[in-house]
């Protein structure tokens, strides 16, 4: 992913269920995440 | 994430502009209900603090649209500088403001200009200085290289079509080590490609 390492994944979750407003979050399996990443210390180009 | 890296062929302006038009309307009119959750509910879903919510304009927390909570992926230091991806009314960008301190510095980048308005009032109100709002794209930062310690995003991924250039954008400024801690969307099933092209299902 564009140079990054250690992606992870930490948290996911249904945030639009309830929403005022018809989405089609649902249609397709959508949840929200939280994940990080880190920039090699060694690294200064990207992929 | 399987999903093809390559940008789906749609007019780019023109999603830009609709993505524009839908949040200035969370800007202005947070309470008129979206596809989305907003405000204090949607803070405390996504597991934000009262202490943190409490210390920042009410009119800051309305405008909330994120889908996820950067700073549960690891903690801001004191004297760090931070650059927030989409930084819409600066929620997040103020939270960031407060536990980096003034020794640090806070960058927020945004296309929409209710929100860019919304969020230097609300640094102006807290007295924060250490805080910047800048209109720009995810895509082509209007950040220095290697200038932060940590880049921070919370549901605008999700609203780029070019991921991989937003990702770049985002190492680009990172300084070597740099922490990418980002909130947003996983789509577990695959999207036709009609569907992709589709302005509106970008915005709702």
């Amino acid at each position: 992913m564009a140079g990054f390492q250690g992606f992870e994944i930490t948290w996911r979750a249904d945030v639009f269920s309830g929403a005022p407003q018809h989405t089609s979050a649902a249609a397709f399996g959508t949840l929200g995440i939280n994940f990080r990443a880190r920039k090699p210390v060694a690294s200064a180009v990207a992929l | 994430m399987s999903q093809p890296v390559s940008p789906p062929k749609l007019d780019i302006d023109t999603l830009r502009q609709a993505i524009r038009k839908e949040y200035a309307e969370v800007a202005n009119s947070p309470s008129q209900g979206f596809h989305f959750h907003t405000g204090r509910p949607l803070a405390k879903l996504l597991g934000y603090t009262d202490a943190w919510i409490d210390a920042l304009p009410e009119s800051t927390v309305a405008s909330l649209a994120g889908t996820g909570n950067p700073f549960s992926l690891g903690a801001l230091l004191p004297g760090e500088r931070v650059v927030d991806v989409g930084s819409g009314a600066g929620f997040d960008s103020l939270i960031a403001a407060r536990l980096v301190g003034p020794t640090g510095a806070v960058i927020g980048v945004d296309m929409t200009p209710e929100m860019l308005q919304k969020a230097r009032t609300a640094a102006a109100a807290m007295g924060y200085q250490h805080v910047e709002f800048r209109d720009g794209y995810a895509e082509t930062l209007p950040v220095l290289d290697a200038w932060a310690d940590v880049v921070l995003s919370n549901g605008v991924v999700n609203l780029c079509p070019d991921k991989l250039a937003v990702f770049r954008e985002m190492y680009r400024v990172l300084k070597p080590g740099g922490r990418l801690q980002i909130g947003d969307i996983l789509v577990q099933q695959a999207i036709p490609d009609a569907a992709r092209e589709h302005v509106d299902l970008w915005t709702g």
